[in-house]
């Protein structure tokens, strides 16, 4: 955001509204792990956690006791514990991975939050996305980077020495590159869209939230949406996707070895990845800060107008974190050969007609319905 | 400034994990090493203003090759790794690659008085009708009308080696049907 002309002062600007974004982002990460543990008990019909809460605002006559009971104070406990537990470093681990591995975990998810747009600002007459950095390839970034979260879990595994991360290593390894080239394949159309005729966008956010504003890629692509819904379940590893970390058969995976801090980067970036997952998929397929389909945005074009569009797509990306929460307590878990040959023949030849399909499509309806 | 700094840090890290890469024992720690050559090379990119070159870099190489690469050495047992004799013939072959890259660096660095425009000011040149630019659109112009030959023979050489792939790995019966590998005894 280009607010002063004083090069210092726009890039302390750029500092703090960075520092909040992210801050604000690994906020809703955090509560999203309390929203996992509540929807859990919810759906298992037990209370979840209701005990944790902080002496002073607990004795706030209703609202006190109602945040103790949703466990709103239970994060605050979760990440103390995570903080002054012993930290255990098996003596067979090959140390310089082993603490590399977390690192490697946590960065690409936070690199990504970067170019995600959450909202629009009118300023001077122009409308412009509130995003840390508006880029040309965003889209790009986002695959890219993204794809590189998976050294975590390889590098975790292979340090850690032991069979039950070694195959949690090689799991993830597999199936993330399986499905990232369903991914990719899946969101070429919605691009292909976005680049309308006349126009520079295309693999920029805001040029594919723009291109749905009345009609949602959800509605008009469908099979697009699916092949990377199922997908972005794969690469974030949610549970009918569990290969990775599956319980019953590898312990914890990767993070097995792991322990307090080292534990909870794993276990952080994996619901940053999850919020980052939401919200791109409501940007590419869920039209974004648009309002429904087939209704023209209402927002006003002024400040009020720009606070609306970040409760919306926020509101939506909360939906779609829903929706991840949900089906991990409602489906089982696949086996890994089901993994692998969904992925690898099903969703690319789908994606990959689906691409062609639309490639054709979408022409004919720039040349004739436009 | 910055830029001049950033370049020879990111060439300095590069050029350290490309000899890391060759000289390190242990095969993990050199696909690592390529990973941050890699990393540095596409921050090179992104110093010059081309940014999809950069972050297509990451995407390819980063993000699936080395992924391959260090899949493979996982496997292989670290500690007992045989030394490779190198033999006489190898050595001179070594010595003729070194030379001949060596020619290519002299040639680079006696022809760097005739500099190279960067990207975006070919783009401001109003003589050139191709639109050269950072822009991805620019790209995909390129590609698809100056250097679509190219493009193409590339397309048909990466169908050739995935296609020999197939070939290698798959083995026929006297039916023409493709057996599943059969375990090692």
């Amino acid at each position: 955001m280009l607010l002063t002309d004083n090069m210092w002062l726009q890039l302390l600007l750029d500092l703090v509204f960075a520092g909040v974004v992210l801050g604000v982002i690994m906020g809703i990460a955090g509560y999203t792990v309390l929203a996992e543990r509540k929807v859990a008990s919810w759906i298992q019909e037990r209370p979840g956690p209701n005990r944790a809460s902080i002496p002073f605002i607990v004795a706030i006559p209703v609202i006190g006791r109602f945040l103790q009971r949703i466990g709103f104070f239970q994060l605050i406990a979760d990440g103390a514990k995570f903080l002054f537990k012993e930290e255990p470093t098996p003596r067979h681990t090959h140390r310089f991975y082993y603490v590399l591995a977390p690192m490697l975990a946590l960065i690409p998810p936070v690199i990504v939050i970067s170019v995600l747009p959450f909202g629009v600002w009118w300023y001077e007459g122009q409308v412009r996305p509130l995003a840390i950095a508006n880029v040309d390839i965003g889209l790009l970034l986002v695959l890219a980077i993204g794809s590189l979260g998976l050294y975590g879990s390889v590098l975790g595994g292979w340090a850690s020495n032991n069979k039950f991360s070694y195959m949690g290593a090689i799991r993830a390894g597999a199936q993330l590159i399986s499905y990232e080239l369903a991914m990719g394949l899946a969101v070429l159309p919605v691009v292909i869209w976005a680049a309308m005729p006349g126009t520079t966008g295309g693999l920029n956010m805001m040029s594919i939230v723009e291109s749905q504003g009345t009609l949602w890629n959800v509605i008009w692509q469908p099979v697009a949406a699916l092949v990377f819904l199922v997908a972005l379940f794969a690469e974030t590893g949610r549970l009918p996707f569990d290969m990775v970390e599956s319980e019953t058969d590898l312990v914890s995976g990767p993070s097995t070895e792991y322990g307090a801090f080292k534990f909870g980067l794993f276990y952080f970036a994996e619901y940053i990845n999850l919020v980052i997952g939401s919200a791109l998929f409501t940007l590419l397929f869920l039209g974004g800060w648009n309002f429904l389909p087939f209704v023209p945005a209402p927002w006003p074009e002024n400040f009020f107008g720009s606070v609306c569009t970040v409760v919306w797509f926020t509101l939506k990306t909360f939906g779609m974190i829903f929706f991840f929460l949900w089906m991990r307590w409602t489906l089982p878990r696949f086996r890994y050969d089901q993994v692998m040959r969904i992925g690898w023949g099903m969703l690319v030849p789908l994606a990959v007609v689906n691409l062609i399909a639309y490639a054709l499509i979408i022409p004919l309806v720039d040349k004739f319905l436009k | 400034m910055v830029n001049d700094i950033l370049f020879y840090l990111l060439s300095a890290v590069a050029v350290g994990a490309a000899l890391a890469l060759v000289c390190v024992r242990n095969p993990l720690t050199s696909a690592m090493c390529l990973l941050l050559t890699i990393v540095s090379a596409a921050g090179l990119f992104g110093l010059l203003d081309a940014w999809f070159l950069a972050i297509v870099q990451i995407l390819v190489y980063a993000g699936a090759v080395v992924v391959l690469f260090l899949f493979v050495t996982m496997m292989v047992d670290t500690d007992d790794m045989p030394r490779i004799k190198v033999s006489w013939a190898g050595g001179v072959a070594a010595v003729i690659s070194f030379l001949l890259v060596g020619t290519i660096f002299v040639s680079v660095i006696i022809h760097a008085g005739q500099s190279v425009p960067a990207l975006p000011e070919l783009g401001s040149n109003p003589e050139n009708t191709l639109a050269f630019g950072q822009t991805v659109k620019s790209y995909g112009q390129l590609l698809f009308t100056k250097y679509m030959l190219a493009f193409q023979l590339t397309g048909v050489l990466l169908l050739m080696a995935m296609l020999g792939v197939i070939v290698l790995s798959k083995r026929m019966n006297a039916e023409g049907r493709v057996e599943p590998s059969a375990p090692k005894k």
